[in-house]
């Protein structure tokens, strides 16, 4: 990150009398210095601009747990052909009329318009449509910050608005020349988002979506809202989303119509009613109080459940929200899975689907959260490294050095599509690799039993070991006299 | 993630996206490889490994934008006449040292314009007698009978004093008895000892400074969590069958940033002795040239402002218009060590590790029909707590 050199001296003396003070004293139990010296930077910001720090991308979780569960067997690559191997995935006809089917269980996270720059968005949607053209259908979730028009929009829609919207978005980034009929063809489907900002401009965005995602929270910044910085908010960014321009955009924490599952209900009905009941809706939670709240959207009228682990990403969020609240994508998933098996336990199995997001890159991560109990998963920064994303999580100011999230840096639109169509081509390979050399026809065969852990806090979290047999062999190891002090009172029945 | 983690993820999805073909191995192997092989030991600093739940469906959050959000405290029990209220839970923390003349100047300005300006009513804790101020002063006595003796005028709103002896109960019975403010003791290791009678005696608050705590402590594998929960299990024994009447548990030392507030706070601390003011002021007047004593003010403000807001901001989320209403029930763990030591359920389980291995150590004693008596019970989960 760049910084003003302001807040850079001031971050220096800080090291400087951090070092020569009483103030802080380096602790030897534990390998560290009382002073978090990664937070110094924050003190030297908040010093400066009396703000409340922001980052992007997702929270710097210190045990994601990825690394110490693995498959039983599962390799990226293998000889036998695996390419028939099933890894669709199909999310609504619990309660709506259709469903949305893919060709790959993971998809496109919500990255809006104005959290991204237009090129980025536009290179997803080209890749999207390339892949569709190639027999390979991922969704793509549009993100709070509404929808662009060659997303909902019909070419010959006749609206001279669109049209003007349209010109200008593709003059203001030199892209005149795209072809806009292939532009306004998608072929994928898409889920748009209806966050508590409410940010489109017409019925459209509703009408013309292929799945409606309620979102309640995410995982980076959980019951703070969303929030998308002043400067971000460009005069075409603010026409998009219906906001005044060059003022930070903080959506509410929460729906002002959703307080509580009855609240929850009601609105799921409404967007039924206006959507005929056909089109799914999925409803999206930062993970938390992940039982109680998958309890609830079981309950009401939702075809899926969406859950953002602690590590999801952002485009803006406060730095200590996002490090201080949410639990992680493993626990995450076994307590949503705890919770459907415990729903269903008492009723007939229907299609309710749960969708996992946050920290989840490869084909690996991908069977992992599906084997715990995942039908589908989100990806977003995947997709902004195949594009080019340094992980520098400047992503909230103008200095993206990728030019995906905002800056001057001019991102080349074909090879972000190559990239992007080889990382979903590569990791459906990958992914069918994993599934056949499993010996199994489907993605979602994969279970519990294809994983295992190498550490004890990953069998707790995650449900696959109680570790009984481990303490259990502690115990037998041991004399039972010597480990108990009373020794006489021992008997034994 | 580390810096070394965000290399192998980025070339590990770069080659994906280059090639379009399987790799040989995955982010995580890789991840797995460098955590063995490479110098990337996994930090024990316990702090990072806590988290808190954040309200979503089951309980709505608050929006700290548009709603009122709690932060102020007051300091005095129910038999002191003139309490102190804070507007958020800080008090400026001298970490028992003298602070420079220049340093002070600075603070002093800060806090009279964070009072004056921003309605921020923020405490400080010092030796020096300080003049024209109109913000709360907790003054350090260091020499007690210079007190007691001569009588001096307090001119202070509240009194703070180390307690590691029995003349500290007589002392505070003494001065309590002369003092109508709030008087807060600093506690050592012999808390447990001390902690009744100084309650009995009329101590309205306790400070626990963790770094001071656990040097002098034996268990040296001790980490200010611990302290925390351990001292606010002392004060909750004290008040056992009654309500606390307003003593309040002030905590400094390793908790100077936002995040770590919260989670102290969750643990039991009321107020955080805070450095980091008196930290960015000795930085600036110890290392810049020309320091500036308005403008180091300025910093202090502006840092305390920001911090405000954040401390609004954790609690909106977590479902809380109140900073208080925040306990240890509100966080989980991802570290066995940080469970074992401050009683935090592990994520994805609602039980702490003790619960887990009483769970187990139950079922056991029934499975082998064990005749065990209670204590030897818990002998066994202290001994697997121990042996992990």
């Amino acid at each position: 990150m760049s910084y003003p050199k302001d807040i850079l001296e001031i971050k220096r003396n800080l090291l400087k009398e951090v070092s020569s003070t009483k103030l802080v004293t380096k602790s030897d139990n534990f390998n560290s210095l009382y002073y978090d010296q990664s937070k110094i930077i924050l003190d030297a910001r908040k010093a400066f601009d009396g703000l409340i720090p922001y980052s992007g991308l997702g929270a710097n979780s210190t045990n994601d747990y990825f690394s110490s569960i693995d498959l039983v067997g599962g390799t990226l690559k293998t000889d036998i052909d695996c390419r028939n191997i099933d890894l669709s995935l199909s999310i609504g006809g619990r309660y709506s009329n259709r469903k949305i089917t893919t060709d790959i269980p993971f998809f496109v996270s919500g990255m809006s318009y104005g959290s991204l720059k237009l090129p980025a968005k536009i290179a997803l949607h080209l890749a999207l449509n390339q892949l569709a053209d190639d027999g390979i259908r991922v969704i793509m979730n549009t993100g709070e910050g509404g929808a662009l028009p060659w997303e909902v929009h019909d070419f010959n829609n006749g609206n001279p608005n669109v049209e003007d919207q349209v010109s200008r978005l593709l003059k203001e980034h030199n892209l005149d020349s795209i072809d806009r009929e292939q532009l306004f063809r998608r072929k994928y489907p898409l889920v748009v988002q209806y966050a508590s900002g409410r940010f489109w401009k017409d019925p459209d965005y509703l009408l013309n979506a292929d799945a409606i995602e309620i979102k309640i929270g995410q995982g980076a910044k959980i019951g703070h809202g969303g929030l998308l910085p002043g400067s971000k908010v460009t005069e075409l960014v603010a026409e998009n989303r219906g906001i005044p321009p060059y003022k930070s955009a903080h959506s509410p924490s929460r729906h002002l119509d959703i307080l509580g599952p009855e609240d929850l209900v009601a609105k799921i009905l409404e967007l039924r009613e206006l959507t005929d009941w056909n089109v799914p809706i999925i409803v999206k939670v930062g993970a938390s109080r992940v039982q109680d709240d998958i309890a609830i959207i079981l309950k009401s009228f939702a075809d899926a459940a969406a859950i953002d682990g602690y590590v999801g990403g952002t485009g803006a969020a406060p730095w200590e929200i996002r490090d201080s609240i949410g639990v992680n994508t493993i626990p995450a998933i076994r307590l949503a899975k705890d919770a459907i098996d415990n729903y269903y336990s008492k009723r007939d199995l229907d299609d309710f689907k749960l969708i996992a997001h946050g920290g989840i890159w490869d084909s690996k991560r991908i069977a992992k959260c599906i084997a715990l109990g995942s039908n589908g998963v989100g990806i977003g920064t995947g997709f902004l490294i195949s594009m080019g994303c340094t992980l520098v999580q400047d992503c909230y100011t103008n200095t993206c050095p990728a030019g995906l999230t905002g800056s001057y840096e001019k991102l080349n639109i074909q090879s972000s599509v190559n990239r992007i169509v080889n990382y979903i081509k590569g990791t459906r390979i990958e992914l069918q690799n994993i599934v056949g050399s499993l010996g199994k026809k489907r993605i979602q065969d994969l279970n519990k039993a294809d994983l295992y852990t190498t550490d004890e806090i990953s069998n707790l979290v995650s449900g696959l070991s109680t570790n009984a047999s481990s303490y259990y062999n502690k115990i037998k190891n041991k004399d039972l006299d010597k480990i108990l002090r009373d020794i006489p009172e021992i008997t034994k029945k | 993630m580390n810096i070394k983690e965000k290399y192998i993820i980025r070339s590990s999805i770069l080659e994906l996206a280059e090639t379009g073909l399987p790799r040989n191995i995955s982010i995580d192997e890789k991840i797995k490889l460098e955590q063995k092989h490479g110098d990337g030991a996994k930090t024990q600093d316990l702090w990072n490994y806590i988290t808190a739940l954040g309200a979503q469906l089951s309980r709505p959050p608050y929006d700290p934008y548009r709603e009122i959000i709690d932060l102020d405290i007051s300091i005095g029990r129910r038999q002191c006449p003139n309490k102190v209220t804070l507007s958020m839970p800080l008090i400026i923390y001298d970490n028992d040292a003298q602070i420079d003349n220049t340093t002070l100047e600075s603070l002093h300005s800060a806090l009279n314009r964070l009072k004056t300006f921003e309605n921020t009513n923020l405490g400080l804790i010092s030796e020096n007698r300080i003049e024209n101020r109109n913000y709360p002063h907790f003054r350090r006595i260091n020499k007690r009978t210079k007190i007691l003796e001569e009588k001096v005028e307090y001119n202070t709103e509240g009194l703070v004093f180390q307690c590691n002896d029995e003349k500290s109960i007589q002392f505070l019975t003494d001065i309590r008895k002369d003092f109508d403010g709030p008087i807060l003791v600093e506690v050592d290791n012999t808390f447990e000892k001390y902690l009744e009678p100084l309650l009995d005696a009329g101590a309205d608050g306790i400070i626990a400074n963790t770094i001071k705590i656990i040097d002098k402590s034996k268990n040296k594998e001790m980490h200010a969590i611990k302290v925390i929960h351990d001292i606010k299990s002392a004060i909750n024994r004290y008040y056992a069958g009654k309500e606390n009447d307003g003593t309040v548990l002030i905590v400094a030392g390793d908790v100077n940033n936002s995040g770590r507030i919260v989670r102290a706070a969750a643990l039991g601390a009321d107020i955080i002795g805070y450095s980091t003011s008196l930290l960015i002021a000795n930085a600036a007047h110890h290392h810049e040239v020309q320091s500036d004593f308005n403008a180091v003010s300025d910093r202090i403000c502006k840092h305390v402002m920001a911090t405000k807001g954040e401390l609004k901001g954790v609690p909106a989320a977590l479902g809380y218009s109140n900073f208080y209403n925040i306990s240890s029930a509100d966080l989980r763990t991802s570290n066995i060590e940080a469970s074992i030591q401050a009683d935090i359920a592990i994520e994805g389980t609602n039980q702490t590790y003790r619960q887990i291995i009483e769970d187990f150590v139950y079922k056991y004693i029934a499975e082998e029909q064990l005749d065990l008596n209670p204590s030897q019970k818990q002998e066994l989960v202290e001994y697997l707590l121990v042996n992990r």
